[in-house]
């Protein structure tokens, strides 16, 4: 008994519908935590965080910079598990997570080779150097868009998700390098800010505003994945008979 | 805050250019992750109510026919 009641929730959160109306319940809290926590953190990091003692004010991009790169890193897990999931569980749900989650990272990886490199500039003298870091950034990347194109590459669904869940997975390799990369090779890239272990290299007036924006980051993150989870789960499950109940209701609605 | 004005703020001693395009361009991507999914929903609202509509037609169809078999 007390073991069913552990597993219900599993199955629960397995089923596209259960997430689809569950989530119309949190985006409005989820959005507006998000856009609480962006804004402040934007107008805190660029207007009223003290400027590097080295770098002037181009230090202020750590705060796009560092958000995005961490995101686009903790996603790359969750995508691979997630697909992990759908592989030994056969879980629906969890392969639609791991589709959104493909362009979602994606996304964030460019913005932190875009924002590094338009930092690299004015701190390096260069736009892009094929360093350490940032090369297995670029493969992150790669990576990424493998995921997402393995999708049209086979005719069926079943089999795409398959062969994106197995590349996810290879590729989670690249994760670890890319955070000690800084520790193993002489690189330009400066060492980590954050640590695990030991206290930030950073003075709290700077650090402060870098952690409301990884918070919000991470909110963002969840909201645009449940906003791509949810496109993911009508265009596959329009079969079903509560999703053609939610289409006809919308419908009687206008 | 630790600019003294406006101009201050979006010059930063030169790095201005650089810091305002790194935000500029994240700000951008980002409003492309919150549109892109949602554009995609209510293009799939769209596909399937055709799909819903196209089922009723089909089903009005075999009905009719099936009608007209008896009659004949």
């Amino acid at each position: 008994m007390n073991l069913n009641l552990q597993w219900t929730w599993f199955h629960r959160l397995g089923s596209p519908r259960w997430f689809y109306q569950k989530t119309q319940r949190w985006l409005p809290w989820l959005s507006f935590i998000m856009l609480s926590l962006l804004i402040v953190g934007l107008v805190w990091g660029l207007a009223y965080a003290p400027p590097d003692a080295k770098q002037g004010n181009s230090f202020r991009i750590i705060y796009v910079h560092v958000p995005a790169s961490v995101v686009a890193l903790a996603g790359y897990y969750l995508m691979a598990i997630a697909g992990a999931v759908g592989l030994i569980w056969r879980i629906k749900l969890s392969y639609m997570l791991m589709r959104s989650a493909a362009p979602i990272g994606a996304a964030l990886t460019f913005i932190a080779l875009v924002t590094g490199a338009i930092w690299g500039k004015p701190t390096w003298g260069a736009y892009w150097v094929w360093d350490a870091r940032i090369t297995s950034m670029l493969i992150l990347l790669f990576l990424y868009i493998g995921v997402m194109a393995l999708r049209h590459t086979y005719s069926s669904h079943e089999a795409a998700d398959k062969a994106s869940a197995i590349l996810g997975l290879v590729g989670m390799v690249n994760v670890p390098i890319i955070y000690k990369s800084v520790d193993w090779w002489q690189t330009l890239h400066q060492p980590a800010t954050i640590k695990f272990t030991g206290a930030p290299s950073m003075h709290p007036d700077m650090f402060m505003p870098l952690v409301v924006m990884i918070v919000g980051f991470y909110i963002f993150y969840a909201v645009s994945l449940i906003l791509f989870t949810r496109a993911e789960i009508l265009r596959r499950e329009y079969r079903a008979s509560w999703v053609k109940q939610l289409v006809t209701d919308k419908l009687a609605e206008k | 805050m630790y600019f003294d004005s406006l101009q201050q703020l979006i010059f930063m001693d030169g790095h201005g250019v650089y810091v305002w395009s790194a935000f500029i361009i994240s700000i951008v991507v980002m409003v492309g992750l919150m549109v892109k999914p949602l554009y995609q929903k209510k293009q799939e609202f769209k596909n399937i109510q055709l799909h819903i509509k196209l089922q009723q037609v089909n089903q009005a169809a075999t009905q009719k026919e099936a009608l007209d078999a008896s009659h004949s």
